[in-house]
Order: C-alpha cells, then structure tokens, then sequence
C-alpha cells in the first residue's frame, strides 16, 4: 500500500510523467505492430540495429532538454555535431591508439567550447538564445566545410567497430546512452544545478533573488547540451566511418522535437529526461518503420511535423484539464 | 534590549517623477518588534526593498550591529542575516516546497548529490516547532496563500536571521492564521530576533508592536513607544489630514436606473451564486482578503473568464460566457491591476496606449487609422483627466504611476462604457495623483457610470464605494451601505465570522 502511494505521489508531483508513460505506450504499439506485420523486422539483427539508431538522436535531445528546461533554446547542436563528425574524420584516420585518443578529446573539447561561447553569449553579452544560437550555427556550417568540404576521411576502423559492437539485443551506442542518460539524470535531479536549473527556467528574477547563481547555472546548461552534441557526432562519425560536413542538419530541429515530444515545456521550468528518450526514440523508430515500408523520404518530414504539432495540442489540452481539476 | 542593531539613517530615494522616500531615519533594537506604518504609497514597500538589497539608496546610510553596510543584492541582505517574507509570494511554482526552502543553498553530498531527506527533515522539525505543518515535497503550485507565506518565513528562518522584514504578512491571511503567525512572531522576539512589520492594520499592530515608526509621503511622521500607541493618533500621524478632505463627498449621491446585474454566477471552486447589481452613478466595492473571489467576479463580467451557471446581464441585454470584445462592445471596461504586465504597453506612446481597445472605431473600412480623429479624443481626454506629459507621443514607460494609471482611464473611456471596473485604482500611486484619481472617479459617475473597484486597501474601499460587498471563499458574506461600514465589520466578514 505504501508503494502505491509513494507512485501516486509521484505522478501527482510531475504531470509529465503520465505523458511519458503514453509515450512509451505509443512506441510499444509501433514496435508490436511492426514485428506483427514483417518477419525481418522481428529478428535480433535488426531490433539491434534499430535501437542503435536511435542513441545519436536520444544523446542530443538529452543535452537541448537541459537547455530547454533552463529557459533557453539550442539550435546549433545539429551544426556542432557536423563538425564533430568532420574533426572525427580528419583526426582519427591513423592506426595509433593514441591517435584515436587525441581526436576524441579534441572533438569534446570543441563540443564544449561551442557549447561556453553560446552559454557566454546568452548570459554575458545577453542576446537571445534563439539569435546566439543561430549565428555559432551558421560559422560551424562554414567551420564544417572548411574542415571537410565534401563527405570523406577516415575513422579508425578497430574504434568504430568498438563504438558499434553488439551483444544480442544490447549494442555499445545503447549503452553509451544509458550512461549519459544516468548521468545528465543525476544532474538534474540530484545536483544543486540541476534545481538550479528548473528554477532559472521558471523565472531568473525569483531564482536570482533566493540566491541561485544564474550564469553560471545556464552556462553550463549549454555546455553540457556541446558535449551531448559531441557524443552524437562521434556515434554518427563511427557509424558511417567517414565525416560528412552536413550530417547534422536536421539533428537541431529533431532534437528540440524530441524533448517536446516528451513533454518538456518551451517556456521552460518543466520538463522529464525520460519523456525526451522516448520522444528521441519515437521519431527514430517512426522513421526506420517507414525505411522498411518503403515509404518516401517526403513523408518522413511529413510525419515529424504532424507528431511533433499533435504532442503539442495533446500536451496543450491536458495542462488545461490540469489547471480545470485543480480548480475544482 | 535598549541596543539598536539596525539603524537606516537619512536614506533618500527618488524615482522618475515622485521622491519616494526623503531623508528617512529608523532605528531598530535588538529583539523588538518594529511596526512600519503609512498609507499606500507612503514609501515603506521602498524603504524595505534597499533594506532587502532589491534597491540602492540615494542618499544615506545603512547601519548594522554599529557597522555601516552597504547591502548590494537580496542574497546579500540574506547573509548578512536580514530575512524578507515577501507580500507577494515570491516563490517558484514548479518546484517543492523543500527546493524553494534550500533553493541557492541546497544541502550537498557526496557528488554534489543533493540531501533531500536531510532538507526535507530539516524542514518538518522546523515547521513543527513554529506550529504549522508543510508537506516538504509537494510542489508549490499546490498551496494556497497561507502555506505558501509558511514557506517563505522557513525560508527566511532557514538563514538564522537578526531581522526578520515581514511586508503586509496578514493581506491573505484568514483571522486564526493571523493568529498563529502572531504567535511564531512573538516566539522569535523572545529568541532576540528583531522583527519589521509593515502593515497597514492598525488594530494588528497596536496588539503586536513593540515600537512603532509612522512614515507618510515619502517622510518620517514620528516613533511613538509602545505605551503611546493609539488608533486616533496614528491615524492623525499617517494620514495627516482628515479622510473627508481625501476622498470626494459621496453622501448625497442618488444612484439611477440598473446597469449591471450579476445572478447566481457560479465557477466551480471559485465562485458560488454570487448575486448583485450596480446602479448608473454608483460605486460598489468588492472587498475581503486577497483571492477570496473578487477578482473572478470583474473578470467574469468582462469576459475573460468562462462560467457556465448564472446570468450577466448589462443594461438587461444577457451577456454570453466569454468574449471581451463583445463586451467592450456592449460598454464594459476593465481597468487591471496589473498596469506593467496587462495593462500599458510600455514603449508605445500615450497615444497608441490610449486607443487601444477603441481601434476599430478609430479606422476605416480598410483599416486605416483615422490618426486626426484619433489625436483629437486622446487629447481632449489627456486635458480632461490631466495627464502630465510633454506631449501624447510621450512613452508610456516615461510616465509616473499616477499618470499611467490615467491613461489606462483614457483607455477605456475611450470606449464610452456604462460600466467601469476598476481592479486596485491606486496601487502604487502617490498621495496627490490618488487624490485627483478619486475626484476623476466620483466625476464619472456623475456622468452616469456605475462604477465596480475592487481594492485590497480598506481605507479606500471605505471612502469610496457607496455599497460594499465582502467576499469569503467565492460568496458574497456581507454587504454593507456607506452608513454601516465601519473596518472592524469588514475584516469580520473578511475572515468569514458572521456577525449575529
């Protein structure tokens, strides 16, 4: 009986929760009807397969649902990763282990310092995260083409191969993001920052006034959405084992798609790290569902959209039955 | 107990168009509990923010415990041990109750692995020990005004403070509440906290005070010791002048044909079968405690909130649910409370804030503005109400609040209403343009307006309305004419006793 309560606490305490649980709902649905309907989607081969497509997306998204929640918007993430992807491929090509190293760190660092100029850029010379973010996008598309100006390079086949080993049903990008998600978990919810965080995106004035650094708080938002950004550049770089200057482009927009999906809120304040996993995991699998039926590439865009503007209307629609209970 | 620990001396603080305060000096003792009083816009809300870090003074000194300080940031006054329990709420919805509590300096771990259960166990034995239970995981957005005013004083507990600023700590508070904060209040003077209480209350304030400073128009009126305090006299202190001489003589006002009649409107939870009517040349205020339903009721009226039992009716024409426009339409405005974040358009002008809900009007079929037309009006309305402005291209945000508050007036006449609701006419408004905003008032119904105010100062309410209607809890409790009104039977019914 106490078990029930606590759970019952629980979803009384983050209204969001429900909707990550419709989400999951949804994707099970998806997952069951597919494996009804085609014999090859049901072997391990290719659920494997599917689920390692989805980390790159569900790193990202974890990073932007940081931002997101902090009040603010990242939107070079996608550019961020393209030039991951493109360092990846330049630096990583040689057989050393130590080569290999060399080029992850790089790619962090950048990650992170793309990562501090927007957060400095937002917090410090106080343009909108919507303009930063924008404006460090377009120079990396540049920085991107002037790395790497058509798709090419080399990643180390034995570190891609590693990045990308599989054991039955569990693959390496999959636990890679687990342990992201453990850790940008931890964060949010059981660090200073991370209160810090929510409480920023509520509202600066009142979360300043009751001491909470803002700052430093939102800028390290933005640094950790860099290094989400980079994990997924080096998960893409190894997974087509060249860099390609463009890769990333449509990684911004469904990054943000995901967390609204999962039910993070634009205005920020409220938002759930697991809604954004399976919001990132919606859209791949939605994807990879109309790869298999062999449906255009233009309906694909087709589907984000619709998927992303019903989240809305359904998550606009119970915050208003929420407000009518409460009152009542 | 003689030692004063905090000494604000010859602090002076002006504002665009209105000095605020002008050479004020308060010394508070050790372990006393310290009332400030003053009328609305007297200056004890600006003395008590740069006392809060949240303004800097002009001119002037702060001293504590002997040593000057200068005291640059909320977080600041707080480590410097001065605690705010701030009027209105200023917490953080989205998260709980122990995370507004530690909110800034949570209890850390291992990790930076915040301590939950420490903080939320720290909370519990603390609010036990004031005597009132908080639920340290529930979010705050579940609270009503009460509990959410216990969070903020564990707040403010929470930094071990030498002074403790409680800013009208009783305006939402229902009469056992008062109570019970009256006890925690006493308890702390007894653990040698100095405590600043800013109350408009008078009778609260004689049960409670140790010492009391009396500020009015931005000037200190005098200290008077705890065995000098007496109603008349702080009253002659802060006032200063005669309530007739404020407020315009309504006595022989003779109320016309029925404009607005509102019958048994019900919001499930906000509202229950409130029933009245407001006659032409009339004016009859909603008072009680803050969110007793009040101001459900104006929005009702004009459309902004959405009811499905009971009638509005203007004029006898039965208004439907929803639709502001249609109600502008149908000759009802709605003067907010919330003059920066609903009312003006800040970096507009006077002009463009002026015929904002006239628009339709002031433009032809093709929705060209008609401006000669448009100029015209709001000048004739800037001469009549006597906006003070270099011109009616001015910005908004230039104007002082007295000024704002009339163009938010020159709005809405604008529209040539029969019925005027006006949400708080005086909030944040000093003493002269209030003066000249209740002459502009009692004008208006003399034209035949009726006039609904809604107003959470007394004073106000007293003087102005014609009929009074008390709100508790979504009902009417009491209604009171002009010759019946007195504050003792307002604050009764405000806290729901019913008088026999």
């Amino acid at each position: 009986m106490k078990q029930i309560e606590q759970i019952r606490r629980k979803f009384a305490a983050a209204p969001q929760l429900s909707s990550v649980l419709t989400i999951c709902g949804l994707l099970i649905l998806v997952f069951l009807s597919m494996c009804g309907y085609s014999e090859s989607y049901r072997s391990t081969y290719n659920i494997t397969n599917v689920l390692a497509q989805c980390a790159p997306l569900a790193c990202v998204s974890l990073g932007q649902t940081l931002v997101i929640i902090s009040g603010g918007i990242d939107l070079s993430v996608g550019s961020t990763i393209s030039v991951c992807t493109a360092i990846a491929a330049r630096l990583m090509g040689g057989d050393s282990p130590a080569q290999v190293a060399l080029g992850v760190a790089v790619v962090f660092l950048f990650a992170a310092g793309v990562g501090l100029v927007n957060g400095l850029g937002v917090n410090y010379l106080k343009v909108p995260p919507m303009i930063t973010t924008l404006c460090t996008s377009t120079i990396l598309n540049g920085v991107a083409l002037w790395i790497l100006p058509v798709a090419g390079g080399k990643i180390n086949a034995g570190f891609a191969r590693f990045i990308y080993k599989k054991w039955d049903i569990i693959s390496m990008p999959l636990v890679l993001l687990v342990l992201l998600f453990l850790a940008t978990r931890h964060l949010l919810y059981h660090t200073r920052t991370g209160t810090g965080l929510y409480a920023i995106g509520r509202s600066r004035p009142i979360a300043q006034s009751m001491g909470v650094k803002t700052r430093a708080v939102s800028v390290r938002a933005y640094v950790l959405a860099g290094l989400c950004a980079g994990v997924t550049g080096l998960l893409l770089a190894c997974r087509m084992r060249v860099g390609d200057p463009t890769c990333g482009s449509s990684y911004g927009m469904d990054s943000i798609a995901s967390a609204v999906i999962g039910g993070t809120s634009l205005a920020g304040g409220s938002g759930l790290l697991s809604g954004t996993v399976a919001g990132a995991f919606l859209i791949g699998m939605l994807s990879n569902v109309m790869n298999i039926l062999e449906i255009n590439q233009f309906y694909q865009y087709v589907m984000k959209g619709s998927l992303l503007i019903a989240a809305m209307v359904i998550y606009s629609i119970s915050g208003r039955l929420e407000v009518r209970r409460r009152a009542s | 107990m003689e030692y004063e620990y905090l000494q604000l001396l010859h602090i002076t603080k002006k504002f665009p168009g209105v000095t605020a305060l002008d050479d004020v000096s308060v010394s508070v003792r050790q372990g006393e509990i310290h009332a400030l009083v003053g009328e609305n816009g007297a200056g004890k809300s600006t003395l008590m923010n740069i006392l809060g870090g949240n303004l800097q003074p002009d001119q002037g000194e702060i001293r504590l415990d002997g040593q000057s300080v200068r005291i640059t940031s909320p977080i600041d006054a707080f480590q410097k041990g001065i605690g705010f329990v701030h009027q209105e709420s200023n917490l953080l919805e989205n998260l709980s109750v122990y995370e507004n509590v530690f909110l800034g300096r949570e209890r850390v771990g291992a990790l930076g692995r915040t301590r939950r259960r420490e903080m939320c166990q720290e909370i519990l034995s603390s609010s036990q020990r004031l005597g009132y239970a908080l639920e340290p995981e529930k979010p705050v957005s579940e609270l009503n005004l009460a509990q959410r005013q216990s969070v903020e004083i564990t707040r403010a507990l929470l930094g071990k403070p030498r002074i403790l600023i409680l800013d009208e700590p009783t305006a939402a508070l229902a009469e056992d509440e008062v109570e019970r904060l009256f006890k925690i209040v006493r308890g702390l003077r007894q653990e040698g906290v100095s405590i600043l209480y800013i109350s408009h209350r008078l009778d609260e304030i004689i049960e409670l005070a140790d010492r009391v400073t009396v500020l009015k128009d931005g000037k200190l009126a005098g200290v008077l010791e705890r065995e000098e305090l007496d109603k008349d006299k702080l009253v002659r202190m802060m006032v200063g002048r005669v309530i007739q001489d404020i407020y315009p003589d309504r006595s022989q006002v003779q109320p016309g044909r029925e404009l607005l009649k509102v019958d048994q409107l019900t919001i499930p939870g906000r509202l229950d079968q409130v029933s009245f009517t407001l006659r032409a040349g009339e004016i009859v205020g909603l008072g009680g405690l803050e969110g007793q339903g009040q101001r459900t009721v104006a929005r009702a009226v004009f459309g902004d909130l959405r009811f499905t039992q009971g009638q509005i009716t203007v004029e006898n024409a039965v208004l439907k649910s929803g639709g502001i426009a249609e109600r502008i339409r149908g000759g009802v405005a709605y003067v907010t409370h919330d003059r920066r974040g609903e009312g003006l358009v800040p970096h507009q002008s006077i002009r463009k804030n002026g015929s904002l809900a006239t628009l339709e009007r002031l433009s032809n079929s093709i929705g060209w503005m008609r401006e000669g037309r448009e100029r015209r009006e709001i000048q004739e309305h800037m001469d009549s109400l006597q906006i003070k402005a270099s011109s009616m291209e001015q910005l908004a945000s230039h104007l002082s609040g007295g000024n704002q508050q009339k163009v938010m007036l020159t709005r809405w006449l604008m529209i040539h209403p029969k019925v005027l609701i006006i949400d708080e006419p005086t909030k944040g408004i000093d003493i002269g343009a209030r003066m000249s905003i209740y002459q502009i008032i009692h004008q208006l119904t003399q034209a035949g307006i009726g006039i609904l105010m809604l107003t959470s100062d007394m004073v106000e309410l007293i003087g102005l309305s014609d009929r009074t209607l008390i709100f508790y809890e979504g009902r009417i409790v009491r209604e009171l004419a002009r010759d019946e009104v007195t504050e003792e039977r307002i604050m009764k019914a405000a806290s729901g006793i019913t008088e026999g």
